[in-house]
């Protein structure tokens, strides 16, 4: 006879096989360590960010570059790169910051800062180094911040 | 005596009450490596039909999108204005189109058109991405035909 507990163990069986993976299905972590790292500082124009080792690759999950540099009338113009020491360019940002609200016919001001967090993220192959490059007359402010998964 | 079925029963269960709701069913990933991709570049000549293809095909996979950052930065001391109009695009057809501002005046922002999106875009198996950026108002084009487009795109690679 098929008794009640029988109907339970399928039912409940078919839930967690049929389980679904989730949208964006995350890397593997297994550092055996706090697998967050992350750099910041005033950007230079080359800069390396981070190596990943030999058997992790790095994911960067969060930019933050905050500009500013300007005189009056005269904006400040910059650009970001983020390329591997494979030659990859994997992130790359446009900034520029002016301020001329003095100007009483058409005051005008404002900064380009990139705040953004990434779902996927922006990897860094094993073994490679991440250079951050900058470009241009404004003073730009980083932070970059990601962890490191298994490849 | 707590027989086998029971464990099932027990088992099954609690993986029922702790199944993660989900509001949308995610693609299939195997990939056999991290599935995770970024490339970044600019459009140029961006007033005027400008382009850029980047590199994000594999071989066998789809090619989700879900993070997009753009940025501009062509600004000069007068209140002049540039909107673009950027589209991204295969082969199959338009994916997205999206309003883009590249200079400030009182009446704009300087602030990046960055997303994230929770499902993406999804760009086919052996179709080449394609970012076209046109010029969709300004009240001088002249001062708009130098501005340049930076991209940060970033997603995952998932099985058509």
């Amino acid at each position: 006879m098929f008794r009640l507990s029988n109907y339970a163990a399928m039912i409940g069986s078919c839930f967690m096989f049929s389980a679904a993976a989730s949208a964006i299905p995350g890397p593997s972590i297994s550092y055996g360590a706090n697998p967050v790292v992350s750099a910041g500082g005033e950007a230079s124009s080359s800069q390396t960010l981070f190596t990943a080792p030999s058997s992790q690759l790095i994911v960067v999950t969060d930019v933050v570059l905050t500009v500013s540099g300007y005189s009056n009338y005269d904006p400040c113009r910059s650009v970001i790169s983020l390329i591997t020491s494979g030659g990859d360019t994997i992130g790359s940002f446009r900034l520029v910051a002016m301020d001329d609200s003095g100007n009483n016919s058409y005051p005008r001001w404002g900064t380009s800062n990139v705040v953004h967090s990434f779902v996927s993220g922006l990897p860094l192959p094993i073994g490679e180094s991440l250079e951050l490059t900058h470009s241009g007359d404004c003073s730009v402010n980083y932070t970059i911040s990601g962890y490191y998964a298994e490849p | 005596m707590l027989r086998l079925s029971k464990y099932a029963a027990l088992v099954g269960s609690v993986a029922l009450l702790g199944a993660p709701a989900l509001a949308i069913p995610g693609p299939t990933v195997s990939y056999g490596a991290n599935p995770v991709w970024s490339v970044g570049g600019d459009v140029g000549n961006a007033y005027a039909g400008g382009t850029a293809s980047p590199s994000i095909s594999v071989a066998g996979q789809d090619a989700v999108i879900t993070d997009l950052v753009i940025t501009h930065g062509r600004y000069d001391y007068y209140e002049f204005a540039c909107f673009y109009l950027l589209e991204l695009s295969t082969s199959s057809g338009t994916l997205a189109k999206y309003y883009v501002q590249a200079e400030s005046g009182s009446w704009t922002s300087l602030a990046p058109f960055s997303i994230s999106m929770r499902s993406g875009i999804r760009v086919p198996d052996g179709e080449t991405l394609t970012l076209t950026a046109t010029g969709e108002y300004s009240n001088n084009s002249s001062r708009c035909l130098a501005t340049t487009i930076h991209y940060t795109l970033s997603g995952y690679y998932a099985e058509p």
